[in-house]
C-alpha cells in the first residue's frame, strides 16, 4: 500500500508530497546478497568457543530466547564435530526411554541384551555411561528445558564423570544441570545480520521488498532471526501486523510519573515564590499526570497466551 | 501513527511549550514532527531527503536512530548552533527541536515503539500491553486525533491571549496574577483591572473596570475612569474596595515614568506645575513639611483613597492626583521631596 495513502488520508498532503517522487537509492555499503539456500553462521564466536569447550572435555549450556538460533548453533557444532570424526549424539526432548534409545542408536550401541530383550531405561543409561567412559563422544541436547527432570539429573551424573555435553535451552530454571555447567547467553543478532537473513528469506519466497519495506519489517525482528523470517512470511501472506513478539520492549509508563513529579516541584516553586497561579497550575497538572500514571499502571497486563 | 497525528502533536507541543500562537513557529514544530520518519524513503520527510533516508533504511530498522534522544540532541545542536549566529532564529530552533522530539515520542504509544535510548536497541512503548497501544489508522487513533484537534485549538486560543499562566491567572482571579500582568506590562501599557468585590464602608457591591495606578499593600491603588476617583483595592483593612475577584487586561500603550522633585521652602504649585501635561495622568507621593497648614480646606471623601494625609506641620501624599494637589496645596510653602508618577498615554 502506498505509504502516503496509508498515513495521509488528506488528498492535499498526498498532492504536495507527490511533487517529490520516491527515488531509488544505491548506497555504497550494500551487503552481498545471499542466494536462496545459502547459509551463514552469524555466531562464529559462540560456535568456536562451544566446540573448543567440548573438545576440552567440557560441558556448556547455551541459553537464549525462542528463535535466537540455538538449534542452528547446535547443528553447526554437531556438523563440525562429525566432520572432525567424532561421535556425536544429537537428541531432542521426547520420552526418557526414546531419548536414551536415540543416543544409543547414534553411538551405535546395542539396544537389546544377549537374550534379545529390549534394554530397560536403567540398562540403557548404564550402557551409555560405560561407552562414554571408554570413548570420546559428545551429547548435544536441544530444548533441554522440556526434558524430564530425571533425565536431566542423569545428565548431571554423566557430567560428574566428565562426559562432554552441549545443552541448549530456552529460559531454563536455575537448577540441576542448568546451574551446574558454564553457560553462554545468546545475545540478539546485530541488525546487519538480521537484514541479511530477511533478504535471504524474501528471496526464498520470491517476493520483492524494497529497503523501506525491509526497514519497517525489521522493527518486528528485535535481533531475533526466527522473528525476522516470520516477519517476511507475514508480509508474504499479506498479513497486516504492527506489533512483535521480541523481548526488546520496554514500558516507559514511569516517565509519565516523572512528568507528574516535575509538576509537583513546580507547585512547590509556586508556593515558595508566592505565585498563586503557578502553585495551583502545578498542583492540577501534577494531579492529572500522577492520576494518568496510576491509570496506566492499573491497565490490564498483556496475557502470556496468544489469543 | 498517521502523519496528520504527528503534525498535530508536534504543532500543539510547540505552541504549548513555547507559549506562542505564532503560525510560523507552530508550522515549524508541526513539520519537525514529520522529520523522524526520514529513516524510510516512503515517508514525506524521506522523499524530501532521499539520500538521508536511503542510508538509514539500508542500515537500520525503522524508528531506531532517528527516533531517539540522540537524534533530538543532534537536531538541537544543529539548529541552536545555526541560531547562535542569527539570534532571530532561536524560537525557530526551539520549535524544530520540540516538534522533532514530540514527533518520535508520539510513536511510543504505537504497537512498534521506538528506540528512544539508541544505540541501546530496547524499544520503548507505553502502555506495556500491546493490545492497548495504537494501531495506525485505527478507530482509537481517530478518536485521539479528535481530542488532539480540541487540545490544539484550545492551546492556540490560550496562547494568542497571553499564554497558559496568564489565562490561568484570569481563571483564578487572584491578586498575584494581576501583579504579574502589572509587572510585565505596567511600565509600557495601561493596566485595566476588572474588580469584583464590596466597598469597605457600606459593603455595597463593586463590579467594574479600574485603571491600576500603583501597587499598595496586598493590592493596588486604582482609578475609576468615569469618576476620576481613587480607591485602594485590596484585602487590607484600610482598603476602600475589598477584592473578591480581580483580573487584569493590558490596555492601550502608556509609558509610566517616575521623577523626583525637591521642594525647598517653595510654593508647591510652582514646583510641580511643569508636570501638568496633556494626555498625562500625574500622581504625586512624598512627605512635605509646612507651617501652620489649615487642614480644613482638604476634601474628605470617606469612599475614596486618602491620598493626602495632612497635619498643621506636615503633609503626606500618596498617589495624589496632580490637579487635586494644585487645587488644594498649590499656594502652600513647603519643604521636602516628592515622587511624581506620570502615566503618558497615546490618547
Amino acid at each position: 500500500m502506498n505509504y502516503l495513502q496509508q498515513r495521509f488520508p488528506i488528498p492535499a498532503f498526498t498532492a504536495f508530497f507527490s511533487l517529490f517522487p520516491q527515488r531509488t537509492i544505491s548506497p555504497k555499503n550494500e551487503e552481498p546478497e545471499l542466494a536462496p539456500g545459502d547459509f551463514i553462521i552469524y555466531r562464529q564466536a559462540e560456535l568456536n568457543r562451544t566446540t573448543a569447550s567440548l573438545l576440552a572435555n567440557g560441558a556448556i549450556l547455551i541459553v537464549g530466547e525462542e528463535g535466537s538460533g540455538k538449534s542452528v548453533l547446535g547443528n553447526a557444532v554437531v556438523e563440525r564435530l562429525t566432520d572432525d570424526g567424532f561421535l556425536v549424539a544429537f537428541v531432542e526432548p521426547t520420552t526418557p526411554k526414546q531419548m536414551l534409545l536415540e543416543i544409543t542408536q547414534q553411538f551405535e550401541l546395542p539396544t537389546e541384551d544377549i537374550e534379545g530383550k529390549n534394554l530397560t531405561v536403567d540398562k540403557l543409561k548404564r550402557a551409555i555411561a560405560e561407552f562414554l567412559g571408554e570413548n570420546t563422544a559428545f551429547i548435544v541436547l536441544d530444548d533441554a528445558q522440556s526434558c524430564d527432570m530425571k533425565f536431566r539429573i542423569w545428565l548431571k551424573q554423566l557430567r560428574r564423570k566428565g562426559v562432554p555435553m552441549l545443552v541448549l535451552a530456552t529460559d531454563p530454571p536455575r537448577s540441576d544441570i542448568f546451574i551446574n555447567i558454564p553457560r553462554i547467553e545468546l545475545k540478539p543478532l546485530p541488525e546487519k545480520a538480521i537484514r541479511q537473513i530477511m533478504k535471504a528469506a524474501a528471496q526464498e519466497r520470491a517476493i520483492a521488498l524494497t529497503s523501506a519495506d525491509l526497514s519497517k519489517l525489521q522493527e518486528r525482528a528485535g535481533g531475533n532471526p526466527m522473528l525476522a523470517i516470520r516477519a517476511i512470511e507475514e508480509e508474504y501472506l499479506g498479513l497486516d501486523i504492527e506489533g512483535a513478539d521480541h523481548r526488546r520492549y520496554f514500558d516507559i509508563t514511569p516517565l509519565i510519573l516523572v512528568v507528574g513529579v516535575i509538576f509537583v516541584i513546580m507547585r512547590f516553586i509556586g508556593l515558595g515564590t508566592n505565585d498563586q497561579a503557578l502553585y495551583i497550575f502545578g498542583g492540577i497538572a501534577a494531579a492529572i499526570f500522577l492520576g494518568l500514571s496510576r491509570l496506566l499502571y492499573s491497565l490490564p497486563q498483556e496475557e502470556r497466551r496468544i489469543r | 501513527m498517521l502523519g496528520i497525528s504527528h503534525l498535530l502533536i508536534s504543532g500543539t507541543a510547540s505552541s504549548l511549550l513555547l507559549q506562542t500562537a505564532d503560525p510560523v513557529l507552530i508550522a515549524v514544530g508541526a513539520i519537525g514532527g514529520l522529520l523522524p520518519d526520514v529513516d524510510v524513503s516512503t515517508s514525506p520527510a524521506g522523499r524530501l531527503f532521499p539520500w538521508i533516508s536511503g542510508y538509514f533504511q539500508e542500515t537500520m530498522p525503522h524508528r531506531s536512530m532517528t527516533h531517539s534522544i540522540v537524534a533530538s540532541a543532534v537536531i538541537a545542536i544543529a539548529s541552536y548552533g545555526t541560531a547562535i549566529f542569527i539570534p532571530k532564529l532561536i524560537p525557530i530552533a526551539s520549535a524544530l527541536t520540540i516538534g522533532y522530539t514530540f514527533g518520535w515520542f508520539a510513536d511510543c504509544f504505537t504497537r512498534g515503539g521506538v528506540e528512544m535510548f539508541w544505540p541501546s536497541p530496547v524499544r520503548c512503548v507505553c502502555p506495556g500491553n500491546r493490545n492497548l497501544r495504537l494501531k495506525t489508522g485505527s478507530n482509537a487513533e481517530y478518536f485521539i486525533l479528535c481530542i488532539l484537534v480540541a487540545i490544539a485549538l484550545s492551546s492556540f486560543s490560550i496562547n494568542s491571549k497571553g499564554g497558559v499562566l496568564t489565562q490561568f491567572n484570569r481563571l483564578i482571579a487572584s491578586t498575584s496574577g494581576v501583579q504579574s500582568v502589572y509587572n510585565s506590562s505596567g511600565s509600557t501599557h495601561k493596566i485595566i483591572a476588572n474588580i469584583k468585590g464590596v466597598r469597605a464602608g457600606d459593603r455595597s457591591k463593586v463590579d467594574g473596570q479600574f485603571q491600576i495606578i500603583q501597587p499598595n499593600g496586598t493590592g493596588f491603588i486604582v482609578l475609576e475612569p468615569k469618576t476620576n476617583k481613587l480607591y485602594k483595592a485590596a484585602t487590607d483593612p484600610d482598603s476602600q474596595i475589598v477584592i473578591e475577584q480581580i483580573t487584569a487586561d493590558v490596555s492601550t500603550p502608556a509609558i509610566t515614568t517616575i521623577e523626583s522633585v525637591f521642594v525647598e521652602d517653595q510654593v508647591i504649585g510652582e514646583a510641580i506645575s511643569k508636570f501638568n501635561r496633556t494626555n498625562t495622568n500625574v500622581f504625586i507621593s512624598g512627605d512635605l513639611s509646612v507651617e501652620d497648614f489649615d487642614t480644613s480646606v482638604l476634601p474628605r471623601d470617606p469612599y475614596q483613597f486618602k491620598f493626602i494625609d495632612a497635619s498643621p506641620s506636615s503633609i503626606k501624599l500618596e498617589a495624589a492626583p496632580l490637579k487635586v494637589v494644585m487645587k488644594f496645596l498649590g499656594d502652600e510653602f513647603a519643604s521636602g521631596s516628592l515622587q511624581v508618577r506620570s502615566i503618558v498615554s497615546s490618547q
